[in-house]
């Protein structure tokens, strides 16, 4: 699947398809090691989630949000925030909260690995279905839980 | 280490203890173990899946500051007595329970690289 | 006959660390990308011939966007060296073969130095040289400026691709296409006599890769060419020639096996956390301001004692009593005044030193660009504000490699509020004095707000006098490298010597003036001196924040250099650093002397400021702008201190 490098989520990687820039600016990126066909991977987050640092072999380079929004990367993979997902299955990547919210979960019987069924997503107020049960998360809470989409 | 979550609770809550015990003190040294209590408990609370050494990165970060206040409050003792003969000062404390806890953090430091040395050979 | 040598690269991979071995000079390294802004000329001699070696800026590719860039660019398209050393970084290889594939398409006589082989090495990584020595028939060396690797050989490399006059020839193997563009353009070329000198195939390759920006291809060259040919797709047809030429070459030249990660990227990861980075610059910070009181004191009053002992040895040993107090109240007086602070710089100096090479500075750019955005500036504005923690005129020199012309101008202007080590001597006095509990919180404090000051300066200038438009901004993050020692030294030791120059030049002038103006024309009595008119003619604007003549007087000399406000406190108040303490505690209280140590971080730059301002400016305009604007500004909030300072104090 193909999606901007921005989408990423921290530590995930893909192989980088195009960049889609004007030429000077695309050469530029390009003479810095931003090269289609390279793996990259998103290392670090910064305090409001832009800039971000990606990682290029041994090469680590910083990208505003703006301009990574127009570098492609294929990923194998696409894990999305439960505030992002659409009706569908999905499987529980990372749940990326406290402690407390961990365990909190783990009652509801949502670990790493588990399969969870979403039914709608109402501007981030996710209601889902787990082991028959349908619960519902706010905005906050479902920004904090990773997914990957299982196809069906 | 096998249990890095006992040890990361351990530094945390040590540090913690040690920032309030020396709040009145000396107000760097306050706020470096505010510093390192907050490296630990961030290394237990976020959990990035991803990559392998996050605990062992906030425990072996955790230590270099500790390492640092141990130099400081060493250097700043050793310097105490200079200025009790240069410009009258007073004589200074010694806190043992700084170096010990940096002696402390000094062995867990050790501990962790070896661990990562053997363990991280092939990843 | 002399041979000029020229070393080009991508920013930061060690050319000019390669550069002071071969010469013995000591330019400035740091571990950031940007250090080399300007071109650097040295010599050395190798086999009884002489060279000429020319360091330049960093490039990543000869598309050049900021000012330093364009002097790479330009020297390389104008100039012909008789070789080129094109430096890579061995953990960077591919990237760098990118720009060396540009400087061989120039046609340019050059050598590859694989750089940073220790850190390849120790990462067990392999690279077998002589492949892509073969394949692109240049001299291939794997060098190490740290360890002192293969430098030998490059000398050896580089002498003999200079005394080899013509160039071998490289037929790199294009496509069909491109082979009949090319070979088209050489032939159009020939139309026009004025290209005589360059070479036509390189002419034919820049057009594809830049277009007619950076040179002035004659209009109805272009117009043929493009009614010939679908450039767009010529180019994308290239480029991707190009990948794949690299990949291959690099596919077949380096081996890896070992290890994927190493202690920095653990480091890292706590570092450039989103939260804990910044907390940990801080406390660092905090580390210094709290070393300079606690350890650097002692030693300074140690210092103090020395000076004192010198002026009792002289003091009425000399008949002639004014010559007397010159010496003894004026030039050890002051200049000692100054002298006495050398531990408080070199903490200062060691820790920037730290920053620097560490690898730090272009990751507390990272972790803050978002926020100094706002201000309308980028995270690369962020480092050239810490480095003028340092001194100013570096860190202006160092916005060169800022592209963006709007927010490089607000930014020199605005520099010179961030708090220069100049200025650590005064705050120091005035904080010993009267904030000697909270010593280290209040220089903290002071030092954030000049970082704060010089963002909001930086908008406010955008606001109402700069115009200009968005260019985008990224930036490499360096690998962290465990500063040597060695590094560090010798890196405190250029600063330290720029200050004791300073000391005994322009510092010790300024001194001899105070003194001047304080002695007469009453011979020694002071309240009746020249110095006390002049400062007593500005009491009408000073004297509601608390500050009298002796204040005024001194502040007056430190628009030249800031240290001489300290220096001539001591000379004017007649006392060592024992004594200033309770000199000043009679002449200023705690709220004028907190509205003091604001005045002095912001108001008039000194003099080496404001001709690096004037240079990098290019105008004269600027210059009053700026005597003007700083002047302003510190007043304004001396002021407004002085007032909360009245809530709190
Ligand atoms: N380990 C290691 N470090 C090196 C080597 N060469 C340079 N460095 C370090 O790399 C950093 C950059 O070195 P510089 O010589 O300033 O690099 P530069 O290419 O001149 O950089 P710019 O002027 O910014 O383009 C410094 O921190 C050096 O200490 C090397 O061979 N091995
Ligand atoms: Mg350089």
């Amino acid at each position: 699947m193909i999606i901007p490098l921005s989408s990423l989520k921290i530590g995930m990687n893909g192989i980088i398809i195009r960049l889609e820039f004007e030429e000077s600016i695309k050469e530029r990126f390009i003479a810095m090691g931003i090269i289609p066909g390279k793996k990259i991977t998103y290392v670090h987050e910064s305090p409001f989630g832009d800039p971000m640092v990606f990682k290029i072999e041994d090469n680590k380079i910083m990208i505003r949000k703006n301009e990574a929004e127009k570098i492609f990367v294929d990923v194998t993979e696409e894990i999305l925030s439960l505030e992002e997902s659409t009706p569908g299955v999905y499987k529980i990547f990372l749940i990326k909260g406290g402690l407390f919210f961990r365990k909190e979960l783990e009652n509801l019987n949502i670990v790493n690995g588990s399969i969870i069924n979403v039914i709608n997503n109402h501007f981030g107020k996710v209601s889902l279905k787990v082991n028959n049960k349908t619960i519902t998360f706010g905005k906050g809470r479902s920004k904090k839980i990773l997914v990957k989409k299982l196809n069906k | 280490m096998k249990n890095k979550k006992i040890i990361l609770i351990l530094i945390g809550s040590l540090s913690l203890l040690m920032a309030f015990l020396n709040i009145k003190y000396d107000s760097f040294i306050f706020i470096s173990y505010i510093t390192v209590s907050l490296i630990a408990f961030i290394g237990l609370w976020e959990d990035i899946k991803n990559i392998w050494y996050h605990k062992s990165a906030h425990i072996i970060v955790g230590g270099i500051v500790s390492l640092l206040i141990g130099a400081y409050e060493l250097l700043k003792y050793l310097f105490g007595w200079l200025a009790v003969y240069t410009s009258e000062g007073n004589i200074p404390e010694f806190k043992i329970f700084i170096y010990l806890f940096s002696l402390l953090m000094l062995i867990i430091l050790i501990q962790e690289i070896n661990y990562l040395k053997k363990t991280g050979e092939n990843k | 006959m002399t041979f000029e040598i020229a070393i080009i690269g991508n920013p930061n991979v060690g050319k000019t660390s390669i550069f002071n071995i071969i010469t013995g000079s000591r330019q400035y390294i740091a571990n950031w990308p940007g250090v080399t802004v300007e071109k650097k000329v040295g010599s050395f001699k190798y086999k009884g011939h002489h060279f000429k070696l020319v360091d330049l800026p960093g490039i990543y590719t000869l598309s050049a966007q900021s000012d330093d860039e364009k002097v790479a660019r330009d020297y390389l398209i104008n100039e012909s060296p008789d070789a080129v050393v094109v430096v890579a970084d061995s953990l960077n290889l591919e990237r760098s073969m990118y720009l060396l594939m540009q400087i061989l398409e120039m046609n340019l006589p050059a050598v590859l130095a694989i750089n940073s082989i220790d850190e390849a090495q120790s990462k067990g990584k392999i690279i077998n040289p002589s492949f892509i020595s073969k394949t692109l028939n240049i001299p291939v060396v794997l060098t190490s400026a740290k360890k002192l690797i293969g430098i030998d050989i490059l000398l050896e490399s580089i002498h003999k691709v200079a005394e080899k006059k013509s160039i071998p020839v490289r037929n790199f193997i294009y496509t069909e296409s491109i082979n009949s563009f090319i070979e088209h353009f050489s032939n159009k070329l020939e139309e026009y006599d004025f290209l005589k000198s360059y070479d036509k195939r390189w002419l034919a390759l820049y057009y594809l890769e830049f277009g007619s920006k950076n040179f002035h291809y004659p209009e109805t060259l272009i117009e043929d060419i493009n009614s010939q040919f679908d450039i767009n797709k010529l180019k994308s047809e290239f480029m991707n020639w190009k990948f794949s030429f690299i990949s291959s070459i690099i596919k077949s030249s380096v081996i890896e096996k070992g290890r994927s990660w190493a202690m920095r990227d653990i480091l890292d990861h706590v570092m450039t956390h989103k939260v804990l980075g910044l907390l940990i610059y801080v406390v660092a910070l905090y580390f210094v301001f709290s070393l300079t009181f606690n350890i650097a004191s002692p030693l300074s009053d140690l210092i103090d004692i020395g000076f004192n002992y010198l002026g009792n040895f002289f003091n009425g040993k000399i008949p002639i009593p004014w010559l007397n107090s010159l010496i003894v109240d004026g030039i050890i007086g002051g200049v000692g005044g100054v002298l006495i602070f050398i531990p408080q710089l070199f903490v200062l100096f060691f820790f920037m030193g730290f920053l620097e090479e560490s690898g730090y500075l272009p990751r507390a750019a990272f972790l803050v660009d978002k926020l100094v955005r706002k201000f309308g500036l980028s995270g690369r504005s962020f480092m050239s504000i810490i480095l003028g923690f340092g001194c100013s005129v570096p860190a202006i020199m160092s916005t060169k490699t800022i592209a963006n012309k709007k927010e490089r101008m607000a930014l020199i202007l605005s520099i010179p509020f961030a708090s220069c080590s100049a200025r650590l001597p005064v705050y120091i006095i005035l904080i010993s004095a009267f904030f000697d509990k909270n010593a280290a919180t209040i220089l903290l404090f002071v030092y954030i707000s000049s970082i704060l000051l010089v963002l909001l300066s930086a908008k406010i200038l955008q606001i109402f006098f700069i115009k200009g438009e968005e260019v985008p901004f990224t930036i490499e993050l360096p690998r962290f490298r465990m500063p040597t020692f060695r590094n560090l030294a010798l890196y405190s030791w250029n600063r330290g010597k720029h200050f004791l120059e300073k000391a005994g030049g322009i510092i010790l002038i300024a001194t001899i003036f105070i003194w001047l103006l304080s002695y007469f024309p009453n011979n020694n009595d002071i309240s009746h001196s020249y110095a006390a008119y002049i400062g007593k003619f500005f009491e009408p604007i000073t004297l509601h924040l608390g500050w009298n003549w002796q204040t005024n007087i001194s502040l007056i000399f430190g628009a030249v250099a800031k240290e001489v406000v300290a220096s001539s406190y001591m000379t004017i108040l007649n006392v060592g650093q024992e004594g200033i303490t309770y000199a000043l505690q009679d002449i200023l209280t705690q709220r004028s002397a907190l509205a003091l140590i604001f005045f002095v971080l912001a108001y008039i730059p000194c003099f080496a400021t404001l001709s690096v301002i004037r240079q990098e400016t290019n105008s004269w305009k600027w210059l009053f702008f700026e005597l003007f604007y700083t002047l302003t500004i510190a007043y304004l909030i001396a002021n407004f201190v002085y007032l909360i300072g009245g809530i709190f104090l």
